[in-house]
C-alpha cells in the first residue's frame, strides 16, 4: 500500500493586526490509496486550515505557509507553481465543504457549476459531453430526475440533495483524493447517515482516498481507517479507528470520547471537557491542553517540546502522561 | 429573569457603543471630517460676528475684486464680500440640512416603526403605499411647490424632508421587524406593557444605530437638494445667499471672476466630503458586518 | 415571472393617477395663472383665453376633462406656446435629454464599474485607495458644481468644446460627463463593495477548489453576484439623472426636456408642467420595472420570493 499524500511538518501561520496565529503548527500525516483519514478536533483547531493550505486556498495575506512539505505522488504541493497547483485542484484533488447552501453559487444553474471544472481542465471535452457526464454524476450520487434537475438553481434543492450535488461536482473528474470538510455538519441526522454511506460506496467504487474533517467522532466511527486528533494546531494523537476508540491515550481524546453520547451507556454519563481552547494568538508555554487536562503535571507547562509517546506501530500521542496497561479511562 | 435580561441588554448596549466609538476614532478620515464639520458649523453659527461685512452690503464702486487681505474670498460684481456671503450660505445650507433631516427622521421613524410593529395587514398597506410613493418624481413636486408658493424657506425644509423620509421609513421598519422577534420585547409584552411604551422604550433605542448612520448620509443629500433648487433659482431668495445661489451666480461670472465660482463650489464640496467620510466611518463603526474590509 | 411583471405594471396606474391629481390640484390651488404677466392683459382677452382653455369652468369639470384627455394619451395644448401641444414639445425635447442621459449612463457604468473591479481586485492597497478616494470626491461633486468646473476648464481655458449650445455632435460630451460623473462614483463604490462581499463567500472558495482560472472566477462567480447592487441602483440612478438633467441642460443651454420643465414651471404653464411630470413619472416607473426584471434574471431567488408576498 503506497502513500498517496505525505504531509510533513506543515505550518500555516496568520499574521494579523491582533497578533500571530499559529493555526497549523507542524502537522504530519499520510493518506493511503483508497483509505480514509479523519482529522478530528474542535473548531479552530486548524484542521480546515491545514487542508486549505495544501490546495493553496489560504487567503494570503494574512495567512502564510511558513514551513513543511506535502508530497502528492512525487510533487510537493506547498512549493508548486500556482498554475500547476491550479491544474491539480478539482482534477486530482477535490474538496467539498460544510455548508452546501453557501458553497454552491446561488446565482448559477447547477449544470454550469457541475461542468465548469471539467471544462476548465479539459479543453477537449465538448459542452455536450460535459453535460452528459454531469447528468451521469448526478445519477451516480442518487439524485432522481437528473436530466431535468440539472438545469435548476441550488436553492431549488433540499440540503441533503445540495450536498449530493457538491459531491457529484467534486467527483465528476474522478479525482484520486477527496477532502471532505465537515460534509454532514449542516445536515439532519438521517441525511447525515445517507451522505456518509454514499461517500463510503463511492470510495470503494473509485478507489478514492478521503480526508474527512470533522469535530464529531460519531461521524468518524464508521468511516475512518486512521484518525488524527488535532488540538490548537497540533496533532495530539493518531491511531487506527480501533486504537482511538478502544484505547485512547491522550487525555484530550479521552475527553472527546467522554463527551460523545452513546447508546450503551447510562444517563448522566456525558462529560463535557471543562474550559475552552486557548486563544491561538496567545498559546501558553508547553502543552496547550494543560489548563483543561485532568492529568496535568508540572512539566506540562515547561517550555520544552512535548514528548511523542508511541503505544504501538500505529498509535502515538503527544503527551507526558503515559497510560498504563489496562488503566480505566 | 426580565430584570436580568434588561441588565444584560443594557451592558451589551453600552459596550457596543463604546466599541463603535473606538472603531470610529481609528478611522482618520471620519475624525478629520467630523472636526471639519465642527469648525464649519461654528463658523456658520458665528457668521454675523466673525464676518467683517454685512452679507447684503453692496459696494458698487468697488465691484468685483480678487481675494486679498481685506476681502479674503474677494467680492462679487456688486461689491459684496464673498467671505461673508459664503459663511451666510453655510448657515442656510447647514440649517436646511439639519432641519429637513429632522423632518424626514420624524416622519420616517414614526411611519416605519408603526408599520413594522403592527405587522400584518396594517404593515402590508403601509408598505404598498410606500411603494407607490417611491415611484413619484418628488423633486419635480418640490419644484412645483416652490414655484407656486413662493420661495418660502420653511416650506423648503418640509418639502425636502418629505422627499427623504421614504428610505428612512423602510430601514426603520426592517429593523423593527427583526427586533420585534427578540425575547425582551416578548418579555415586556407579557408583563402587559402597552404598545406605545414598547415602541418608545424598547424598539426605538435599538434602531438608533442604523438611524444615526442613515441620518449622516441624509444630511449631505438634503444639502445637495437645497443647493440644486437654489441653483435653479427656486430655493432661497436674494439678498439671502445659500451655496446653491452663490454657485449659480458664479457660473454667470466665471469667465471674468473665477473665484466667485470656485470658492462656493469648494465650500459645498468640502462639507459634503466631510459628511460622507463621517457617514462611512459611522457605518463601519456601528455596523461592522455591513462593510467587510 | 409574468405575474411579477404584471404586478409591477399594475402599480403604474395608481402612481399616475396620484401624480396627475396631486399636480393638477396643487397648481390650481395657488394664486396667479398662466396669463399673469407684467403687462396688463385686457379683461376681455383674458376672458377669451380662459374660455379657450376651459379655465372658466368649475374645477371639478376641468379635472374630469383633463383626466378624459389623459386616458386618450393627450396631454393638451401648452398655455405659453399656443401653437404647440404638450405632446409635441415632449416628443421634440425628450430625445435630446435621453441622448445625454444615455451617454452619461454608459460613461458612468464603464468608468464606475471598471474602477470598482480594479479597486476590489487588490483591496486595501494603493490600487484600492486611489480610485476610492476619487469616488469619494465624486459623490461630493453634484452636477451643478462639476458642470461649471468642466466648462471653465475644458471649454473656456482649453477651448476643446463650445461653452454652451446644441449645434454639433461634440456638444453632448460635457453635459454627458457632467451628468455621469457623480454616478460613476456611486457605481464604483457599489461595485467594489459588492465584489468584496462576494470574495468572502463560500462558493468562491468552491470555485477555486475546482481549479478554475482566476479570470473565470471573477467573470462568472464574483461579478454576477457582486454587481447585483449596482444593477438595482440603476433604476434610482436613471431617475436621478433625469432630475440632474434639469441643471445640466440649464448650464449648457441644451434644448432638452429638463430645461423646458424648469421654464414651464417658472411660467406656470400648467399643462406643460403636468405633462412633463406625468411623462417623467411613467418613464421612471418603466425604468424601474426594466431594472427589476434584469435583477430578477440575475438573481434566481428573487422571482421565487416575490411570489409569496
Amino acid at each position: 500500500m503506497t502513500a498517496l499524500l505525505q504531509v510533513d511538518e506543515l505550518k500555516t501561520y496568520f499574521f494579523t493586526r491582533d497578533g500571530l496565529f499559529k493555526s497549523v503548527d507542524g502537522i504530519s500525516l499520510t493518506v493511503k490509496k483508497g483509505k480514509t483519514l479523519a482529522l478530528v478536533g474542535e473548531s479552530g483547531s486548524g484542521k480546515s486550515v491545514s487542508m486549505l493550505s495544501l490546495l493553496g486556498l489560504i487567503p494570503q495575506p494574512p495567512g502564510r505557509i511558513v514551513g513543511g512539505k506535502a508530497f502528492f505522488h512525487d510533487r510537493d504541493l506547498l512549493h508548486l507553481p500556482d498554475r500547476e497547483l491550479q491544474a491539480l485542484r478539482g482534477e486530482k484533488i477535490a474538496m467539498i465543504f460544510q455548508d452546501p447552501m453557501t458553497s454552491l453559487n446561488p446565482y448559477l444553474r447547477v449544470s454550469i457549476q457541475l461542468t465548469e471544472g471539467l471544462r476548465a481542465h479539459h479543453n477537449e471535452i465538448s459542452k455536450k459531453e460535459a453535460r452528459r457526464r454531469a447528468i451521469e454524476a448526478l445519477e451516480h450520487v442518487g439524485i432522481p430526475d437528473a436530466k431535468q434537475r440539472i438545469d435548476r438553481y441550488p436553492h431549488e434543492f433540499s440540503g441533503g440533495m445540495r450536498q449530493r450535488v457538491m459531491i457529484a461536482m467534486a467527483l465528476i473528474s474522478r479525482p484520486e483524493l477527496l477532502i471532505a470538510d465537515e460534509p454532514t455538519t449542516a445536515l439532519d441526522v438521517t441525511i447525515q447517515a445517507q451522505i456518509l454511506n454514499l461517500l463510503k460506496n463511492l470510495q470503494k467504487e473509485m478507489n478514492l482516498s478521503i480526508i474527512l474533517i470533522t469535530h464529531d467522532l460519531g461521524v468518524v466511527a464508521g468511516m475512518a481507517d486512521e484518525i488524527c486528533v488535532m488540538y490548537a494546531g497540533k496533532i495530539v494523537e493518531r491511531g487506527t479507528a480501533d486504537d482511538i476508540f478502544y484505547t485512547p491515550s491522550h487525555p484530550y481524546t479521552i475527553g472527546l470520547l467522554g463527551s460523545m453520547p452513546r447508546l450503551d451507556s447510562g444517563k448522566g454519563d456525558l462529560k463535557a471537557i471543562p474550559g475552552l481552547p486557548p486563544d491561538p494568538s496567545r498559546l501558553p508555554k508547553g502543552c496547550p491542553f494543560a489548563d483543561r487536562c485532568p492529568k496535568v503535571m508540572r512539566q506540562c507547562r515547561d517550555d520544552h517540546p512535548l514528548p511523542l509517546r508511541k503505544y504501538s506501530s500505529t498509535q502515538e500521542a503527544l503527551c507526558y502522561w503515559e497510560k498504563k496497561e489496562g488503566e480505566k479511562t | 429573569m426580565i430584570m436580568k435580561a434588561a441588565v444584560v441588554e443594557a451592558e451589551k448596549g453600552r459596550s457596543l457603543w463604546q466599541d463603535a466609538f473606538q472603531r470610529l476614532l481609528k478611522n482618520k478620515m471620519a475624525v478629520i471630517g467630523f472636526c471639519y464639520l465642527i469648525v464649519q458649523a461654528s463658523l456658520a453659527v458665528l457668521a454675523p460676528w466673525i464676518a467683517s461685512f454685512p452679507f447684503e452690503e453692496t459696494d458698487l464702486l468697488l465691484g468685483a475684486v480678487a481675494p486679498d487681505s481685506v476681502h479674503y474670498f474677494g467680492t462679487d460684481a456688486l461689491g459684496r464680500d464673498m467671505f461673508t456671503r459664503v459663511l451666510h450660505g453655510a448657515r442656510i445650507s447647514l440649517m436646511v440640512g439639519i432641519l429637513a433631516t429632522a423632518v424626514s427622521l420624524a416622519i420616517g421613524v414614526l411611519y416605519g416603526s408603526i408599520s413594522g410593529y403592527m405587522g400584518g395587514r396594517v404593515d402590508n398597506i403601509m408598505m404598498r403605499l410606500l411603494e407607490i410613493l417611491y415611484a413619484l418624481p418628488f423633486t419635480f413636486f418640490v419644484i412645483i411647490l416652490m414655484v407656486l408658493f413662493g420661495r418660502n424657506i420653511y416650506l423648503l425644509f418640509i418639502a425636502l424632508g418629505a422627499i427623504q423620509w421614504l428610505t428612512m421609513a423602510r430601514i426603520v421598519r426592517g429593523q423593527v421587524v427583526s427586533l420585534k422577534k427578540m425575547e425582551y420585547v416578548d418579555a415586556a409584552r407579557s408583563m402587559g406593557v402597552g404598545h406605545v411604551r414598547i415602541i418608545a422604550s424598547h424598539l426605538i433605542p435599538n434602531v438608533l444605530g442604523t438611524v444615526i448612520v442613515y441620518v449622516t448620509l441624509t444630511v449631505p443629500n438634503v444639502i445637495l437638494e437645497e443647493a440644486f433648487l437654489s441653483f435653479l433659482g427656486l430655493g432661497v431668495q436674494e439678498p439671502m445667499a445659500s451655496w446653491g445661489t452663490l454657485i449659480s451666480d458664479g457660473v454667470g461670472a466665471m469667465q471674468t471672476y473665477p473665484w466667485m465660482l470656485i470658492i462656493p463650489c469648494a465650500s459645498l464640496m468640502l462639507t459634503l466630503l466631510a459628511l460622507n467620510f463621517l457617514g462611512d466611518g459611522l457605518r463601519d463603526a456601528l455596523d461592522p458586518q455591513a462593510s467587510k474590509d | 415571472m409574468t405575474k411579477f411583471i404584471l404586478k409591477r405594471l399594475l402599480i403604474i396606474i395608481p402612481v399616475l393617477w396620484i401624480v396627475a391629481t396631486l399636480t393638477f390640484f396643487v397648481m390650481r390651488m395657488t394664486p396667479g395663472g398662466p396669463f399673469d404677466t407684467d403687462r396688463k392683459v385686457p379683461e376681455e382677452i383674458l376672458k377669451n383665453l380662459e374660455a379657450k382653455y376651459h379655465l372658466d369652468e368649475p374645477l371639478a369639470a376641468q379635472y374630469l376633462r383633463y383626466m378624459g384627455m389623459l386616458l386618450q394619451g393627450d396631454l393638451g395644448p401648452s398655455f405659453r406656446y399656443p401653437s404647440r401641444t404638450v405632446n409635441e414639445i415632449i416628443a421634440e425635447t425628450f430625445p435630446v435629454s435621453a441622448l445625454i442621459g444615455l451617454l452619461g449612463l454608459i460613461y458612468a457604468l464603464i468608468l464606475g464599474v471598471g474602477a470598482g473591479i480594479f479597486a476590489a481586485s487588490k483591496p486595501n492597497t494603493k490600487r484600492d485607495f486611489l480610485p476610492m478616494t476619487f469616488a469619494m470626491l465624486g459623490i461630493s461633486l453634484p452636477s451643478f458644481v462639476i458642470g461649471p468646473l468642466f466648462m471653465l476648464v475644458f471649454a473656456i481655458n482649453l477651448e476643446w468644446f463650445n461653452v454652451a449650445g446644441w449645434t454639433e455632435a461634440k456638444d453632448a460630451v460635457l453635459p454627458a460627463l457632467t451628468l455621469g460623473t457623480m454616478y460613476a462614483a456611486y457605481f464604483a463604490r457599489l461595485s467594489r463593495a459588492g465584489i468584496l462581499d462576494m470574495v468572502h463567500q463560500d462558493f468562491i472558495r468552491t470555485a477555486k477548489a475546482k481549479g478554475l482560472p482566476g479570470w473565470l472566477i471573477m467573470l462568472r462567480h464574483t461579478l454576477k453576484g457582486g454587481l447585483l447592487s449596482t444593477v438595482s441602483f440603476l433604476g434610482p440612478a436613471v431617475a436621478a439623472m433625469l432630475t440632474g438633467s434639469l441643471v445640466v441642460e440649464t448650464i449648457f443651454s441644451v434644448p432638452g426636456l429638463g430645461r423646458f420643465f424648469v421654464q414651464s414651471a417658472l411660467n406656470r404653464d400648467y399643462t406643460l408642467v403636468l405633462g412633463c411630470v406625468l411623462f417623467l413619472a411613467v418613464f421612471i416607473v418603466l425604468m424601474n420595472l426594466i431594472v427589476d426584471i434584469a435583477y430578477a434574471f440575475m438573481n434566481p431567488k428573487v422571482s421565487y420570493d416575490s411570489n409569496g408576498t
